[in-house]
């Protein structure tokens, strides 16, 4: 797909005297739709952020009698299994199928079940609150991971050329080579269960690893193509006769300037990330102890026999709504910070 | 010419050892022995020792003990010598078996080329309707938006891509088989044996046009976005053509060039078939055998499929570049 | 292998042979998609048996027959010596290709079996004019040199360790035979324990006694004859082209998807059994006695590896018979009297019930430091554990509670050992006894981890169960969902802490289920995944091992059994009831637990078929 972007040669410098982030702000304000979808990309990763918190909080101080917040108990019976969502009495008279009520609900408070309960009558609202910490963290670990392999080795090989270059092309057309979906599973199955430098790769650990390790390619070849650009730039001829170190031209002068193209890539990667667990969830090899969209989908494979729609459809609209978000506002965000990319 | 392509096969050499280097990580070392798997629950040390001899993995990974090598030369001749060799390390054997192509046994002992064979006929049968259906449909839809850029069609449109694009993969099938497959009762719900392939593969391919639509429209939008702008539509407007010729004679010839770089570059995932429509739908295609091998852990499968797939679009591409270089003097053969 | 991307804008490509390149790539993919013909040819109907597979099926090769469905397809083609009583239960042993039962020495050692004279083999082009030859007694002694041959790495040769005098040495010999190939092992050399004295008589002689020869081994489809020309024309290739003497032969073998039988013409031909159990006249399943078989002209199994599309399958009538899935048993069974309900009914589905003699558990590793030497910690889980519960939550209440671990239906079925209390529920009694633990254990219980043998979501809701159950008295669990293959690897080598696995009895006797427990085998050399110790219990199995059915055999069972239990290997839940669905088209389908084979006497009413297709259809169209 990058290929076929344009890139005119008259693109516009950017006016002096404002920075190209003050400037892509400045543009992005404009766009309320896109700041909309910024702010719902937010209330997930806030979420998310929120869960992480009262997990360790609650692993801490569980023993002096920290609950942790109660829409996060995803682990409690709420009610009945199989309970629809409270609506659904509007149109249907027909009671919904109560297999079993638990003699024991574990909890006293109501409400949860508006969105219905899966087969332990845990409250699928609950599930997919928590289905964004599992998500997020996947994507934001899968995210750092590959930027952190991409970024370095597409910079190193830009700068470098020669045989380092060649080596490190060569890796990465191999690797390219190999369609990705394959890729992605062959990691995550033969990365799951085993133990590297002492960690477990359990769910989802094995899950971001496996994708992280995979998707380095695209951010090191762009990475690769600016810093060959921008490499023969007076600012880095003059950082060069100062006497700076490679490492330092690199890290300090270089990246920097292509640090928009890292933004913008990891954006549009992230709705991936997103995606990508759902699959790998229902080939078994996504986090399975935990709640996640990707587990929460593929329960509907046999639920549907008993017409439970709601816990697929919670999931599948909360994946929804975040690529929907992410991709606008990535779009957005493209545009802005990289006007020689512009379309419109 | 003949120096370009000879440059470019032997730019793939390296590429392929790669592949290999690659799979041989993720399945012989980080994969591990599997011996015991393929054994079974009850079976005995020797009958574990047994195929761990048959599959090699009593052998060190990449150093060869020459000793052996040296003697099996001696006394058996050339031929028994070079076996003898390249069964000496995991790595060589490996390599032997993919250029060969010959990857032995499956975890159920039946032979992988054979499996791999049967599972071309069934994925293709479903995928190259579906590609070149969504082929036609996003480029004629791409064509239409193109042109009415700017205007609530196109915005309405980008938006429908974006919508679609958003929607989980695994969703559509379930969706799309609960409703029509097992509500509405419209379309098989699984691949009949006994009824011919294509009655089974309607319904997997509506879907999977649906679910292509979105980044395909997208990138044929842009792609004809892009020559829409150029400097000869102007002239062509300019010179009083009518759209309609300005379209099909213009744009859409110069917009052949990324859209069959698209294409040919997604023939080989053609092969490959779609995991997850051939799973749920039962269709005994190469997706399906794969989604398959990942649940019994049949790495030997899963590498053979690698290697052949990697091949597969190493060779496309190699095609396509030398498309190139026979059609524009002007690439640069170097 | 980066496309270089200066090239022109205008030049030839896009002149010319932009659309001819785009047509000639349509083309050729067009061109495999024409090929997408059918697989099976339909215009032979004729009786059909329309079977399910819900996973695929392994093998067709007999030595290396292990699982259900390897073994339900196998029997049809591959015969052994004898073959449970299709109808009568208690299960009776009947002669298959034994003509007439063992003659058996006094001291139970030797077994002498005459085999059928005029059995041939199926056609095949293996044979030299391509007939099937006379089954003669070497075929069975080939067929058990198979198993013995390490080189045929058959998964059922701990069946046979240490029981036939001479096999383990010949066993010995192909272990240090040079080549790789199973046929180049020398299979002249003579077992003097299983021998043929002559075309149609076998010997067997036994190491000690085996009560369980005929069961275990001369009933089961791996003992099956087979022609040394199959192995030596078809190689490694016999997993798909088997060749065997029974009333069907294989036609069609697409793995993943069908596999199809049809009639062997070269049958020897039997007549339907005359006899039944009582009920069984009533029941119309002896209305075809004394009638040629097999019925069937055709056998299709279909191979559908999801639950909800075999069972729409099923209600469509594409199928005969079926299993009741949890997810479906709501729509199907009235949940009070376990009938089915009147929809079911309408659509004259029959429903069959019957106990499979199996049991299913959370095993303890005893190898494992923390539960091992644990004592009231392994008993407090058995109490904290609601079996009750699990049974109506996951099994929709079809199973009965496991109070101990020999499955209701076998002889040395304790009926009191519910009286021992080993499968309370009982929280309260629990909480106490992991003071005591925690006082063993000198500190509080660490967190244990429970291992799943499977990710999919009945795994995944059953392992959250159990956690919910811990946690009500205190005790941490972690859940493992791991794949079929890394849970096997693991258990067998003693990696896992607490697994939840179960097991069917394959013979109607208890010694399998005691076997679990035995010191010499410990997982791999055995079914002991609990790395269970107990020199007692190890004398006693020597014991009983070798005697004969008798009420003295049945009380060392049963005490053994308890003795087992006292010391809490495994939390014991549950034994399984059988649910079987089946269309009112499908005739003589009386459920059997052990055998399979069966599809010979089954029957199907094509119009009657077709009746309840044509009333959907109505139904469809009054929608």
């Amino acid at each position: 797909m990058s290929n076929s972007t344009p890139t005119t040669k008259t693109a516009p410098k950017p006016i002096k005297g404002r920075s190209l982030w003050s400037d892509a702000i400045r543009r992005l304000r404009k766009r309320r739709f896109a700041m909309v979808c910024f702010f719902i990309v937010m209330l997930y990763f806030v979420l998310a952020g929120v869960i992480f918190v009262d997990e360790q909080l609650k692993e801490s101080f569980g023993e002096k009698g920290y609950q942790g917040i109660p829409a996060f108990r995803w682990k409690e019976s709420v009610g009945p299994s199989y309970a629809p969502p409270v609506w659904k009495s509007l149109w249907s008279e027909e009671p919904g199928q109560f297999t079993w009520t638990p003699e024991d609900s574990d909890t006293e408070e109501t409400g949860w079940t508006s969105f219905g309960t899966d087969f332990l009558g845990q409250s699928t609202w609950r599930k997919t609150l928590y289905g964004a910490k599992t998500s997020i963290t996947v994507a934001v670990c899968a995210s750092f991971i590959s930027l952190l392999i991409g970024v370095p080795l597409g910079a190193i090989a830009g700068y470098y050329r020669g045989k380092t270059d060649d080596i490190i092309v060569w890796l990465y057309t191999t690797l390219a080579t190999i369609p990705y979906l394959i890729l992605l599973m062959a990691f995550a199955l033969v990365l799951k269960g085993k133990t590297v430098f002492g960690i477990p790769l359990r769910g989802a650990t094995a899950v971001y690893l496996a994708m992280g390790l995979t998707s380095w390619v695209g951010i090191c070849r762009l990475i690769r193509g600016e810093v060959i650009k921008r490499k023969e730039s007076e600012y880095v001829l003059a950082a060069r006769a100062m006497g700076c170190s490679d490492m330092r031209i690199i890290f300090f002068h270089l990246l920097p300037n292509v640090f928009h193209i890292i933004i913008i890539n990891f954006s549009l990667r992230f709705v991936g990330f997103i995606q990508a667990e759902v699959i790998l969830s229902f080939l078994g090899l996504g986090e399975t102890d935990k709640p996640s969209w990707g587990g929460m989908i593929d329960a509907a494979r046999t639920e549907l026999a008993r017409d439970v729609w709601w816990e697929m459809t919670a999931a599948t609209l909360a994946v929804f709504f975040i690529s929907l978000a992410l991709n606008i506002f990535g779009d957005a965000l493209r545009d802005c910070l990289d006007p020689k990319l512009r379309v419109d | 010419m003949t120096a370009y392509i000879i440059r470019r096969l032997l730019y793939m050499i390296p590429i392929v050892v790669g592949v290999l280097l690659i799979t041989f990580v993720l399945f012989t070392v980080i994969g591990g022995d599997i011996s015991q798997q393929i054994a079974g629950k009850n079976a005995d040390a020797e009958t574990v020792a047994e195929i761990r001899a048959e599959y090699g993995f009593d052998k060190p990974y990449f150093k060869v003990e020459m000793a052996p090598v040296r003697e099996s030369f001696k006394e058996d001749g050339f031929k028994a010598g070079m076996k003898s060799f390249f069964e000496g390390s995991q790595f060589l054997r490996h390599f032997k078996n993919a250029v060969t192509f010959n990857f032995g046994r499956a975890m159920d002992r039946q032979k992988i080329s054979e499996k791999i064979l049967q599972g071309v006929g069934p994925s293709l049968s479903l995928t190259v309707p579906m590609f070149i259906a969504s082929l036609i449909i996003t480029i004629s839809l791409a064509l239409a938006v193109a042109f009415l850029r700017g205007t609530a069609w196109d915005f309405g449109t980008v938006v429908l891509c974006v919508i679609l694009m958003s929607v989980p993969y695994l969703s559509f099938i379930i969706f799309g088989q609960y409703i029509f497959a097992y509500k509405l009762d419209l379309f098989p719900i699984y691949y009949n044996p006994t009824e011919p392939m294509s009655f089974s593969v309607i319904l997997p391919i509506l879907i999977g046009i649906v679910a292509s639509l979105g980044p395909g429209l997208r990138f044929y939008r842009t792609v004809m976005l892009d020559e829409i702008r150029s400097d000869y539509v102007r002239t062509a407007f300019a010179k009083g053509l009518t759209a309609r010729v300005v379209l099909f004679k213009h744009v859409l010839k110069n917009a052949m060039i990324p859209i069959v770089t698209n294409v040919v570059m997604s023939l080989p995932r053609l092969v490959l078939g779609s995991l997850l429509l051939e799973r749920f739908f039962g269709i005994p295609g190469l997706g399906y055998l794969m989604v398959e091998s990942i649940a019994g852990r049949d790495f030997f499968v899963l590498n053979a499929m690698t290697f052949m797939m990697a091949l597969l679009i190493v060779i496309f591409t190699l095609l396509t570049d030398i498309c190139y270089a026979w059609v524009d003097p002007r690439v640069k053969f170097e | 292998m980066t496309t270089s991307n200066n090239f022109n804008r205008t030049g030839f490509l896009q002149k010319h042979s932009g659309w001819g390149l785009l047509l000639a790539m349509c083309l050729m993919v067009c061109l495999p998609a024409g090929c997408a013909k059918k697989d099976v040819p339909t215009e032979d109907e004729g009786m059909v048996l329309r079977r399910c597979m819900l996973s695929k099926l392994r093998t067709l090769d007999p030595c290396d027959m292990r699982d259900v469905y390897s073994m339900s397809v196998g029997a049809e083609m591959y015969e052994s010596l004898y073959r449970y009583h299709a109808l009568k239960r208690p299960y009776e042993i009947t002669p298959l290709l034994a003509d007439g039962l063992p003659e058996i020495s006094d001291d139970n050692l030797t077994y002498t079996i005459r085999i059928k004279k005029g059995v041939r083999f199926q056609d095949d082009p293996c044979f030299p004019d391509g007939k099937g030859r006379e089954l003669t007694a070497r075929d069975f002694v080939y067929a058990i040199k198979r198993i013995a041959n390490v080189k045929t790495k058959s998964r059922n040769w701990a069946s046979f360790k240490d029981k036939i005098i001479g096999l383990d040495n010949f066993r010995d010999y192909t272990k240090t035979f040079k080549g790789t190939k199973e046929w180049d092992v020398d299979y002249s050399r003579e077992i003097e324990g299983f021998k043929a004295l002559d075309n149609h008589t076998l010997q067997i002689k036994l190491i000690k006694p085996w009560p369980q020869i005929i069961d275990a081994a001369l009933t089961d489809t791996m003992t099956s004859p087979i022609p040394h020309e199959a192995i030596d024309y078809y190689k490694e290739d016999i997993i798909q082209h088997p060749v065997g003497t029974g009333p069907f032969r294989l036609k069609a073998w697409r793995r993943g998807c069908y596999v199809e039988l049809v009639r062997n013409e070269n049958w020897r031909g039997e007549l339907y059994p005359s006899e039944g159990s009582p009920g069984d006249r009533e029941a119309g399943l002896l209305e075809d006695a004394g009638k040629p078989i097999p019925f069937a002209d055709r056998v299709v199994w279909r191979v559908i590896q999801e639950t909800q599309p075999a069972w729409l399958l099923f209600m469509r009538g594409e199928f005969d018979s079926m299993g009741i899935f949890k997810d479906n048993f709501d729509g199907t069974i009235n949940v009070q009297t376990h009938e089915l309900n009147d929809e079911m009914i309408g659509r004259g589905v029959a429903l069959k019930k019957f106990n499979d003699p199996s049991v299913f558990w959370i095993g303890f590793n005893m190898k494992d430091p923390v539960l091992g030497k644990n004592k009231p910690l392994r008993k407090a889980i058995c109490r904290a554990y609601n079996r009750e519960r699990y049974i109506d939550l996951f099994n929709n209440g079809r199973g009965h509670v496991a109070h101990g671990f020999v499955a209701p239906g076998l002889d040395s079925y304790d009926a009191d050992i519910h009286k021992y209390d080993y499968s309370k529920y009982d929280p309260q009694e629990a909480r106490e006894l992991l003071k005591e633990a925690e006082e063993v254990h000198g500190g509080p219980i660490p967190p244990l981890t429970l291992s799943m043998p499977g990710t999919d979501t009945f795994n995944r809701q059953s392992g959250q169960y159990a956690q919910r159950l811990f946690s009500k008295v205190g005790l941490e669990l972690n859940v493992e969902y791991m794949d079929w293959p890394t849970y096997l690897d693991k258990m067998v080598n003693g990696d896992l802490q607490l697994f939840f696995s179960g097991v069917s009895a394959g013979y109607p006797d208890a010694i399998d289920f005691l076997k679990m427990f035995v010191t010499k085998y410990h997982a791999p050399n055995g079914g002991n995944a609990f790395f269970y110790s107990n020199s007692e219990i190890d004398a006693l199995h020597d014991k009983a091992e070798v005697m004969l059915p008798s009420e003295e055999r049945l009380e060392l069972y049963r005490k053994m059994e308890r003795m087992i239990l006292d010391d809490y290997p495994a939390v014991f839940i549950s034994h399984r009831v059988s649910y079987a669905l089946a269309h009112g088209w499908y005739e003589n389908y009386k459920p059997h637990v052990y055998s399979y084979g069966l599809n010979k006497y089954r029957k199907v009413d094509e119009v009657q078929r077709s009746g309840y297709k044509e009333r959907l259809k109505e139904l469809k169209e009054k929608k």
